[in-house]
């Protein structure tokens, strides 16, 4: 079954315990989201399940096989794409060529077109693309990251709060092109601070609070349970 | 006017020289962060087996070119795998662990090299170290055509490597954000290996050169020169390709006037007296950058 499985995750850095014992399922070409107070340990989450930070302990499973121990270059090549938290753009890179480097494990013969596809989806890119990336605006950048992400054509997106900073107009077209990327069977794992927004594009929704998930749930129910809130804005469930 | 022409000639040969030894430094701080002060006793390496090659053995100078470059690059698969590999696998390690750990590696290769090779001076003439022609008034000595061309050619290369090729933005990503590059499918490990390696060749390209222009070769030229290669990259910009190349041909350039014009006693801190006024002026060298914060 191509779903993301994640057992008792536990993360370190150093000596500060940052995942504890998470578990939670990505059903294969659902949106999932991630909600939780800042410092909860979501980010830690989504570079483990990346590849960028190796985990203490637990399982993370895909398509039924073991990828905790594989190197972030190893990750993408099965398919699980990062758009990360800050936006992480090369900034001494073009457009084109931050978009060149999405395409990076792609050998065959359609990267071409797919970058036309990319360009003419986000026409602003298209305008910018001989631009240094790091001149962008935000919301710009935000839209190369998922463009770059796009590139490896993925079966799974790991979204780190894409709305971060960036103005409601500009929310609202990042949540619809999410909503488009999912429509076209690509599976998503979203972590916002965003939490009405977040659980109203998601089918399922777990909330993490220090290190652990606190409640999970489908997203429709999630949005009428004031534990959320309180979760989100970091007070103890009681 | 032709003894200046003869010496912006000879001012843009040896900073064609100076510009291949700062672009490998110039690599290797991109996907490191770190100085390698072997670059020095690796780019020595790569003259001395040249004249070996050329002189003892009496093989062609291509032949001798390319034994350098050869052996620069295994002392770069060397220093990589012993020196600098086995510190990035360590958590907690200093930040300065990797420089002092090359210090130790610049000072093994000079004790090697001064065991098998000797302190002395040893003489390197080839089969075109004597052709002069005139070109009107001026004189030209078919050895800094060559070297120049040489020099040039693999400049050029690299830059285009660098700037078009899909290996050369894995580097330039590396460069910029290596755990960006890891997630966007880059084996950083490889490229950081593959960079020093190539670096290290350049290095020995840039030694057998500068053995070829001076027509001899001795035991305190990796010192010299890597402290001018360190000179040239933070003159340029640190990490900057184009620094490289443009603080290379400035220095010789310097040097060549200065000698030829001026007092050949300055020949040798003409170019930390240009550094100075440029950091004054520019404190993050010539095409350098300041890293943007952004929140
Ligand atoms: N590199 C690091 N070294 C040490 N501690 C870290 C590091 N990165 C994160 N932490 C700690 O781990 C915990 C979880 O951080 P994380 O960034 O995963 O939280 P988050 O849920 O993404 O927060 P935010 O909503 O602010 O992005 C925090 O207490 C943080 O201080
Ligand atoms: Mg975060």
């Amino acid at each position: 079954m191509p779903d993301l499985e994640i057992e008792t995750l536990s993360v370190c850095y150093g000596h500060v315990e940052a995942l504890r014992g998470v578990t939670l399922r990505v059903k294969d070409r659902q949106v999932v989201s991630l909600v939780g107070a800042n410092g909860a340990g979501k980010t830690t989450l989504m570079k483990t399940i990346a590849g960028l930070i190796p985990p203490l302990s637990g399982k993370i499973r895909y398509n039924g096989m073991n990828i905790d121990s594989l190197r972030a270059d190893e990750i993408i090549r099965n398919g699980i794409s990062y758009v990360p938290e800050g936006r992480a753009i090369l900034n001494k890179m073009t457009v084109l060529e931050n978009l060149l480097m999405g395409a990076y494990i792609r050998q065959d013969r359609e990267v071409m077109a797919d970058l036309e596809n990319i360009l003419e989806k986000f026409p602003i890119l298209g305008t910018r693309k001989d631009q240094l990336a790091g001149t962008l605006s935000g919301g710009e950048q935000q839209l190369l990251a998922i463009g770059r992400a796009l590139m490896s054509k993925p079966k799974f997106i790991l979204f780190d709060e894409p709305s971060l900073g960036l103005a409601p107009i500009v929310i609202e077209h990042i949540f619809e092109i999410i909503k488009d990327i999912n429509e076209s069977g690509v599976t998503i794992m979203l972590v916002e601070q965003n939490v009405h927004k977040a659980l109203s594009i998601s089918d399922y929704a777990y909330v993490m609070e220090t290190g652990k998930i606190a409640m999970e749930g489908n997203s429709k129910e999630l949005l009428y349970e004031k534990r959320v809130m309180d979760a989100y804005l970091g007070k103890k469930a009681k | 006017m032709h003894l200046f022409i003869e010496q912006l000639i000879n001012g843009i040969t040896l900073g064609s020289i100076y510009s291949l030894t700062a672009l490998g430094l110039t690599l290797i701080f991109g996907v490191l962060d770190i100085l390698n002060m072997a670059h020095g006793a690796v780019f020595m390496f790569g003259a001395f087996t040249a004249v070996l090659i050329v002189s003892k053995l009496g093989l062609p100078l291509w032949v001798g070119f390319l034994g350098g470059c050869i052996v620069s690059g295994l002392l770069g698969y060397a220093l990589e795998m012993f020196a600098l590999r086995p510190l990035r696998r360590r958590k907690n390690t200093s930040p300065l662990a990797p420089l002092i750990s090359t210090i130790g590696v610049s000072i093994i290769l000079e004790n090697i090299a001064r065991a098998l090779f000797g302190s002395d001076t040893i003489s390197f003439r080839t089969s075109i170290s004597d052709i002069n022609f005139k070109l009107g008034e001026i004189d030209i000595n078919l050895i800094n055509l060559v070297i120049l061309a040489v020099s040039f050619t693999i400049t050029i290369l690299l830059y285009f490597w660098l700037k078009n090729s899909k290996s050369g933005r894995a580097l330039r990503a590396v460069s910029e954000n290596p755990d960006t590059a890891a997630f966007l499918g880059v084996n950083t490990s490889k490229v950081i290996t593959f960079t020093v390696v190539s670096a290290s060749c350049a290095g020995g390209a840039a030694g057998v050169l500068v053995a070829m222009a001076f027509n001899s070769v001795n035991n305190e030229i990796g010192l010299a020169m890597g402290l001018k290669g360190l000179a040239i990259i933070i003159l340029g910009g640190m990490g900057s390709v184009n620094g490289a190349v443009a603080g290379g041909i400035l220095l010789g350039l310097a040097e060549t006037f200065v000698v030829a014009y001026g007092d050949s006693g300055y020949k040798e801190i003409i170019g930390f007296i240009i550094i100075m006024a440029v950091l004054l002026i520019k404190p993050q060298g010539i095409f350098g950058t300041t890293q943007k914060v952004k929140v």
